[in-house]
């Protein structure tokens, strides 16, 4: 499952619980241009429950997931920082550019 | 709710850190910080900024709003972002930041359908293990008095029903 080996990914990367929402708020503000909670209204997706989502929405989360896992094992043992805040960040910047990427593949 | 002396006590430089990151978090679009001058407002809004109960009140909201604002996968909530082990630093405040959660009307809903998700026969088993430190968290609001929690005992029989089906 593209996400799990994401979450895996980030937390190889020194990322801890926090590092994993800083991520999906990201993907998801730059893949689809809003908040969670609105892609869930927008689309009548059944809360909280990513299957029940468009199913282009989730192919665009599976890809993006897919393709950011490998960039960051790829970067592996290189991100550090002096803190949690400063690890979390930087795998946050690997996910926003792999997203931005991502996005420009999408057809909306 | 006694089992609190495992994580160390927080230091106000930290937690002023730390509820400033989560507000970061929730005001961010596109890489930049949105009005970053509301902070100061907003903190206000939780009363008295030179003593310690009001960072905590606020790191709690801020933490519970963006559990919600992260929740992407409702199972993510019982294996990840309310799973506190001891070492975690947001350890000491587990019960507030729940609570505040359960602020939300439709957060029961959300919890419900996450423990339908990690319960599934087709559910990762090792994933599944990770949640339990989140059945911790419920165990220790069994009997507090005045708590909103699950019971137990209801996430046990419902567990042993997904099994049995």
């Amino acid at each position: 499952m593209a996400f799990r080996r994401f979450t895996d990914t980030i937390k190889a990367n020194g990322g801890d619980e926090k590092a994993y929402a800083q991520a999906v708020v990201t993907e998801t503000n730059e893949l689809f241009g809003c908040t969670v909670t609105e892609l869930y209204e927008g689309t009548g997706g059944k809360t909280n429950r990513r299957d029940t989502l468009p199913h282009e929405v989730q192919q665009a989360y599976t890809v993006n997931e897919s393709l950011s896992a490998y960039e960051l094992e790829r970067m592996e043992g290189t991100i550090g920082g002096e803190n949690q805040r400063e690890v979390n960040n930087k795998i946050n910047a690997v996910v926003r550019e792999q997203s931005k990427q991502t996005r420009k593949w999408l057809p909306w | 709710m006694s089992n609190t002396t495992a994580s160390s006590v927080m230091k106000l430089p930290e937690l002023k850190e730390k509820v400033r990151y989560t507000w970061d978090i929730l005001n961010e679009w596109d890489g930049a910080i949105l009005q970053p001058e509301n902070f100061a407002k907003e903190m206000k809004t939780f009363g008295d900024r030179r003593y310690k109960k009001t960072w905590v009140n606020a790191l709690c909201k801020f933490e519970a709003m963006l559990a919600y604002a992260s929740c992407l996968d409702s199972w993510m909530l019982l294996t990840s972002t309310f799973a506190f082990r001891p070492e975690r630093w947001d350890y000491e405040y587990r019960h507030q930041i729940f609570n505040e959660f359960l602020m939300y009307p439709k957060a029961v809903e959300i919890i419900k359908t996450g423990l339908e998700d990690i319960f599934h026969k087709d559910f990762d088993v090792q994933e599944r293990e990770k949640a339990d430190e989140f059945f911790r968290l419920l165990e220790e609001r069994e009997g507090s008095a005045g708590a909103i929690g699950f019971s137990t005992r209801f996430t046990e029989q419902f567990a042993g029903s997904r099994t049995a089906a």
